[in-house]
């Protein structure tokens, strides 16, 4: 039974290996989609990289000081990531401020950038008159002083990360792809093309055909984990501990998401007349799980009411936990609640699809 | 021949009256499902679904024996075969393959490796390759006889893809998989489905060229496909119509000879067709086509026919044996024929 076991996830291997469908979206599309947000949102919890050009540049004592401010004040500021370039004659893009500094504090300084730009360049336009306002301040001699001191008010709390909130909610993204959709797929097709009825004649325990299928689709979800991990960390420069004891504690974080999403790919599969009805349950489960799981749309400003219930869905609590031990380092008793929710959907998946699993149509 | 008049007035008001289970060929006993000898068997089966309704009461094939499901479509002759396998569950009491309680059977290792399948409208998964199939057969089984895989030409289909094989060139593959490893029990859904004459005529051969023992329960619809056939099971009307000896059952419902007839109009074929029910020799008289009649008998319709042909001014005439694809013609057609 072992070699037949081994021989039939070894087939389901190159079967996804065939198929140039299967390695894009479970190898391309993650990095393709990591690569996407990444562009959109920046890694940190900044608004972006801005390009910050000077125009005109008067040689007096308050345009220089003034300079010095802007720049300092750029520098500074954690909500952009400022760029400082040669005002040159390119064209004025989404993404670049310029600064036409006067040359007394009589004269407007001029703050050139696209108001219908992003978010980024708005913000740093808004850094900029602050810092003429400082700059102008001391320059008639009023000197400001510290006149606000920012406090976080959750220090416990790590900085937002976009990358490694987008690298392991697409990971998240991509078991469920492979462990819901695909799982779902093949079983409901197998049942459909009358496949499993033959094998229910073959000299070995068809859980064995249906033990490779999944087995093969763990090895999948291995696979897929490494690239984006490996593009992340390496191709992005996000701060994935990869090489940490924390990696190695979440480990079994990531093996218990996987059967997770896997028995629940098994559950949806296990009635299924046919692939268009396995489609549409997978379609009818995934894309709320997507947007509701805290995988690339953070839910962090969301109503605290919203907040308490998407606690309670599996793939939620994995994201959570998942995140909690692999880039907080945290140890496992601070998910004891997630974790003990994630092994109870676990077990309540493979009880119901152990008791509705039909083997062939009748 | 009906040996006394009222058998021959009973004959003429309900012809198929004497075909109706429990029935034998000959001098055959009839088989007790708790028999040894069978291949495979059930007490009863009772099977319900929206319109469809069938039921039998002591089926039995014969071991050692190839057998013929036979009849018209959608009479139920997969529903028989698959509640015999045991894979609709409730419907069967007392189901039994090679002697052994089916659900049993159906779950040992062992037992299975003594079961080789073919099934209607199976499909293996996309990715799948001939080589791994058969590779995977070999791990199953254990065993692979060398001259089936020759007879049914798998080498030029070894490297290929399964999803970029023809209807015929995958029936092949379906039947290696059933026949390779030499099961004492084989179990066909169609089997010569897709399948070109060439191919037609070596898995007759590998029926019949099978090991001494085995037994072959398989579906049926052509004549070439009864050509290896030893006992028929007539399944029509919603339940089994008959159980026994092909031959037996050939001679019942299409005798000996057969003769068609082409008529000029139809009140040639109406009153050709009222003459030719009236004599001895005649069995079964039908209407295959518009203006054309058709009729079976015994050893003497030939000649019985040949007068009636002359007084009728028939000018086309075809006089032949009886065949295994008239007998089948008369399953499907069952009641309605005449």
């Amino acid at each position: 039974m072992a070699k037949v076991f081994a021989m039939l996830v070894r087939n389901e291997l190159l079967g996804f290996m065939r198929s140039r469908s299967s390695l894009f979206w479970a190898l391309v599309f993650p990095v393709f989609l990591l690569t996407v947000m990444l562009f959109a949102f920046g890694h940190s919890s900044s608004l972006g990289q801005v390009d910050v050009a000077f125009a005109g540049a008067p040689d007096t004592t308050y345009a220089q000081a003034c300079r010095r401010e802007i720049e300092t004040k750029l520098s500074q500021s954690g909500t952009v990531q400022p760029r400082f370039v040669a005002a040159g004659a390119t064209a004025s893009s989404a993404e670049r401020l310029t600064v036409v500094l006067a040359a007394t504090d009589g004269q407007p300084t001029r703050v050139r950038y696209d108001f219908n730009g992003s978010l980024g360049v708005r913000a740093a336009s808004r850094i900029v008159e602050m810092a003429l306002a400082r700059c102008t301040a001391e320059q008639r001699g009023i000197h400001t002083g510290e006149l606000v001191r920012f406090e976080n008010s959750l220090p416990a709390q790590r900085p937002f990360d976009y990358g490694t909130f987008f690298a392991t909610g697409i990971l998240i993204m991509s078991f469920m792809a492979i462990g819901l959709n695909s799982t779902a797929a093949s079983i409901a097709t197998l049942r459909e093309r009358n496949t499993f009825k033959l094998y229910v004649c073959f000299p070995v325990s068809r859980m064995v055909f249906l033990g490779a299928l999944i087995a093969a689709r763990m090895v999948m979800m291995a696979l897929s984990a490494l690239v984006l991990l490996l593009v992340a960390r390496f191709g992005f420069g996000i701060a994935l501990p990869l090489w940490s004891a924390a990696a190695l504690r979440a480990v079994p974080v990531v093996l218990l998401g996987a059967a997770m999403i896997l028995s629940f790919g098994v559950l949806l599969a296990s009635r299924a007349q046919s692939l268009a009805a396995a489609e549409l349950a997978c379609n009818v489960t995934y894309y709320p799980l997507l947007f509701f799981s805290d995988l690339t749309i953070p839910m962090n400003g969301a109503p605290s009411w919203l907040k308490d219930g998407l606690k309670l869905i599996p793939t939620n609590q994995f994201a959570v936990t998942l995140r909690g031990v692999l880039i907080d380092g945290a140890q496992y008793s601070h998910f004891a609640i997630p974790l003990a929710g994630m092994a109870l959907s676990t077990l309540v998946f493979l009880l119901i699809a152990s008791r509705a699993f039909r083997w062939h149509q009748v | 021949m009906h040996q006394t008049f009222l058998a021959s007035v009973r004959a003429a008001l309900d012809p198929m009256r004497d075909f109706r289970w429990p029935q034998t060929s000959g001098s055959r006993r009839a088989l007790n499902p708790w028999d040894a000898n069978c291949a495979l068997s059930a007490e009863s089966i009772d099977v319900q679904s929206d319109a469809f309704r069938f039921a039998a009461q002591r089926v039995a094939f014969r071991r050692g024996a190839v057998t013929a499901i036979v009849g018209p479509n959608g009479a139920g002759k997969s529903t028989l075969l698959e509640t015999l396998l045991g894979f609709r569950r409730g419907v069967g009491e007392r189901l039994r393959i090679l002697d052994v309680p089916a659900d049993r059977f159906m779950r040992g290792s062992a037992m299975l490796r003594r079961l080789g399948a073919q099934l209607q409208r199976v499909e293996y998964p996309d990715h799948a390759q001939v080589a791994e199939i058969v590779a995977l057969h070999r791990a199953l089984y254990r065993r692979q006889e060398p001259h089936i895989a020759a007879a049914l030409g798998l080498d030029e289909l070894r490297g290929r893809p399964y999803r970029v094989l023809s209807k015929g060139q995958r029936q092949r593959i379906d039947l290696y998989i059933a026949l390779a490893h030499q099961p004492e029990l084989i179990v066909l859904d169609e089997p010569f489905t897709g399948l070109d004459k060439h191919y037609a005529g070596v898995v007759t051969g590998l029926l019949r060229g099978r090991p001494d023992g085995a037994s072959v329960a398989m579906i049926c619809h052509s004549g070439e496909e009864l050509a290896a056939v030893d006992d028929i099971v007539w399944v029509h009307g919603g339940g089994v119509r008959y159980q026994g000896a092909k031959q037996a059952l050939k001679e019942r419902l299409v005798g000996e000879l057969r003769g068609l007839m082409h008529c000029d109009d139809q009140a040639q074929a109406v009153a050709l067709h009222e003459r030719l029910r009236m004599l001895p020799s005649v069995q079964r008289v039908s209407t295959p086509q518009p203006l054309q009649v058709e009729v079976f008998g015994n050893a003497s319709l030939h000649a019985d026919v040949r007068d009636v042909i002359a007084d009728a001014g028939i000018r086309h005439i075809e006089l032949a044996p009886s065949t295994d694809s008239d007998l089948l013609r008369a399953c499907a057609q069952g009641k309605h024929h005449g």
